[in-house]
């Protein structure tokens, strides 16, 4: 099996910038990248990054296993993360 | 319960194969059940593991394992070893390493650890420890450390007695000056004698626990791993502090599935599960066996409590479940505990007698504001009321309580002057405020200047110092506080820092990019989010005439709009309203005289 047009990369992080556009209005002013680090550029807290993560499980139907975010630092570790997830999830091989 | 010591209590339970402990690692994943038999033969083997290793009797043991079942065989071996288990919380995320690593060399250092216990994944971290900690000598890894004994060793000659040393439990939020609050056996067995017994939750055999709080943290350690083994309780349920962090439904689902009559919590986390949880994540949950749903660790908003009812009601959850409490790590855990099956009763008084210090009660057309009541001291213990001179104070008289009695420490390990400043004339001194109606406990403030966000204290020194470091700022010119947030549900957190003064659009883009740094900073070296940044020209922060900061002074400031004018972002009328009539920044203002350092 390969990657669903719903897993990809560019997919998964694309709603992770429309779900920082929805909720954290407050760091308006700052060009969210896929580099952005989640602390230290965008300011969100633990509470703020679990609440992400629990929000794009469930658009993407996926649980996240919590020892995948003891590496996670940026937008990019978040989708890259995600996709392994949901593949893992379909049976398929990590590319 | 019968047992002096918690080894005791725990050989007690040895040959229970049913009952024990279950941990959920994975929420796809049922749970992973190990019996106390189980436990206990792991804690022994652990024990003479930590024997092998070199560990003695009163040698400390510092203990860094994110694994739940590894840190129980862990501090259970510690104490079989006879040894003194000094858990230290694991690290969250990379981004943060080296504050922690800081954090960490103190807290080994102050402690004196001459071992480490980690895992495989931490331990890489840990290497420079080895030379940044005096007397250090090994750190090793679980796996490793257990492989190096046979599964049927056993500790040898050690005799555990009530008056040792159990633990070192360290209080966070301090980056600089860790404290290693000193407990013995017999004060941790006095403690739990009291949550359990019949004036507290009444804790049997048949008893079912389901926790989601950190092990390295008093009311998850004390209160789900110790107290279960003294009772023999039929099961407890332990979930990741992030996975309840992520998905809060968890824990409520949990809950339901193991049947659990058992729960305690911060004040954060009812309110985290009223806004994050939705009703397509609770299907078939049910929680009407749940008949304590215990509150404390930070302060406690009756409207939090209230709107977790209401919302959870249509489950089963009934607001009598509620058991507000109140504690500290310097007095084992708990000191006063509501009835057992009591409502929630708020004591509605008026805000403006509270901010002269008396909790008079509410008057009709006068703001008012409900202080929850935590309920009585348990037995066998003293609790009283202070006033500024250190004087016993009067029924609704507001004042700093102290207490005494066989659950308060021995004090700050290795820091004699410390453990001098926390007590007065025998009463251990809490630095927070309250009030008695009828020998009942309503606490509605601190006297010490510590922010809580989260059940997680922080010292505005640590926040401070951080914002201090910023390019920019006046070093030693910054002024940090929390208040009460009705609307967040936690205290907003300010940093009022001055800077060199000046106009234009240079200065305003260099004052927000030191507003920025102060707040990443914050975030990274103490995972403390920083609401807002008032930056303010020199002189305008508040200071006696002695030269020192006044942190009360500022808050009052802040509160009533005095504070950076014209100098911070566009004016937030509604929430200074709002802070104005909470009734944290009244009593904070009433007590603008004391300041610490």
């Amino acid at each position: 099996m390969t990657i669903t047009a719903e897993h990809s990369y560019d997919n998964v992080l694309a709603k992770i910038f429309q779900y920082l556009e929805e909720h954290a209005s407050e760091r308006a002013a700052v060009d969210v990248t896929a580099k952005s680090r989640l602390i230290q550029d965008l300011g969100l807290d633990s509470l703020q990054s679990f609440e992400m993560v629990s929000d794009l499980e469930d658009s993407l139907g996926i649980t996240i296993p919590m020892d995948l975010f003891q590496d996670v630092e940026t937008l990019e570790d978040v989708a890259r993360a995600v996709v392994r997830v949901a593949n893992d999830d379909r049976g398929a091989q990590v590319v | 319960m019968t047992s002096a010591t918690l080894s005791a209590a725990l050989e007690a339970v040895a040959h229970r194969e049913t009952t024990g402990y279950s941990h959920l690692l994975h929420e796809k994943e049922p749970p992973r059940f190990v019996s106390y038999a189980q436990m206990w033969r792991r804690a022994q083997r652990c024990a003479a593991a930590l024997q092998a290793m070199g560990v003695r009797r009163g040698d400390r043991v510092g203990l860094i394992l994110p694994d739940s079942s590894e840190f129980i065989d862990c501090i259970f071996g510690s104490m079989l070893a006879g040894a003194i288990a000094v858990p230290i919380y694991p690290p969250m995320n990379l981004g943060q390493f080296d504050a922690y690593l800081a954090n960490t060399t103190h807290i080994l250092g102050q402690a004196g650890c001459s071992v480490v216990v980690t895992d495989n994944k931490v331990r890489p971290i840990l290497g420079k420890l080895m030379t940044s900690v005096p007397g250090l000598r090994v750190i090793e890894t679980y796996a490793a450390a257990l492989a190096n004994v046979s599964e049927t060793a056993e500790p040898a000659g050690v005799v555990v007695k009530a008056d040792d040393v159990a633990f070192l439990q360290f209080t966070s939020g301090s980056t600089s000056r860790p404290k290693g609050v000193t407990l013995t056996h017999a004060n941790l067995m006095a403690n739990i004698a009291a949550i359990g017994g019949g004036a507290g939750i009444q804790i049997s055999r048949e008893s079912v626990g389901v926790s989601w709080l950190p092990l390295y943290h008093d009311m998850g350690l004390i209160g789900f791993v110790f107290t279960p083994i003294v009772y023999d309780v039929k099961g407890i349920l332990f979930i990741s502090p992030l996975m309840f962090l992520k998905r809060p439904s968890v824990w409520l689902r949990q809950l339901s599935e193991q049947k659990a009559s058992i729960t305690f919590a911060p004040n954060f986390a009812y309110g985290l599960c009223t806004t994050r949880v939705k009703d397509s994540e609770l299907t078939g949950v049910d929680l009407s066996q749940l008949h304590v749903a215990g509150c404390g660790a930070e302060p406690i908003q009756y409207g939090t409590l209230r709107a977790f009812a209401d919302r959870f009601a249509p489950y089963g959850f009934r607001s009598t479940a509620f058991l507000p409490c109140y504690g500290m790590a310097e007095h084992s855990l708990a000191i006063t505990f509501v009835e057992l099956h009591a409502d929630l009763k708020a004591d509605r008084v008026d805000t403006e007698a509270l901010a002269g210090r008396s909790a008079a009660p509410a008057r009709e057309g006068f703001p008012a504001v409900d202080v929850v009541n935590c309920g009585r001291v348990f037995p066998g213990h003293e609790l009283r009321i202070v006033d500024d001179a250190g004087q016993p104070a009067g029924e609704r008289v507001v004042g700093e309580i102290e207490l005494k009695g066989p659950s308060v420490m021995q004090g700050y390990w290795n820091d004699p002057e410390r453990t001098a400043e926390a007590f007065h004339d025998g009463w251990l001194r809490t630095g927070d405020l309250g009030y008695l109606v009828d020998g009942e406990l309503h606490v509605c403030g601190r006297s010490k200047d510590l922010i809580i966000v989260h059940g997680r204290n922080y010292h505005p020194q640590d926040v401070e110092w951080q914002a201090s470091q910023v390019e920019g700022v006046r070093r030693g010119n910054v002024i940090a506080f929390g208040l009460h947030h009705p609307d967040l549900g936690r205290e907003y957190v300010v940093v009022a820092a001055e800077v060199r003064a000046g106009e234009g659009a240079a200065v305003d883009a260099a004052n927000e990019t030191t507003r920025r740094q102060i707040e990443t900073r914050a975030l990274e070296a103490l995972a403390l989010k920083i609401d807002e940044v008032v930056l303010l020209p020199p002189g305008s922060l508040p200071k006696t005439s002695s030269g020192k900061l006044q942190r009360s002074k500022a808050a009052q400031m802040y509160a009533s709009g005095e504070l950076g004018k014209g100098v911070g972002p566009a004016s937030k009328l509604g929430l200074l309203k709002h802070l104005a009539a909470s009734r944290w920044s009244f009593i904070k203002a009433s007590l603008g005289g004391r300041e610490s350092e």
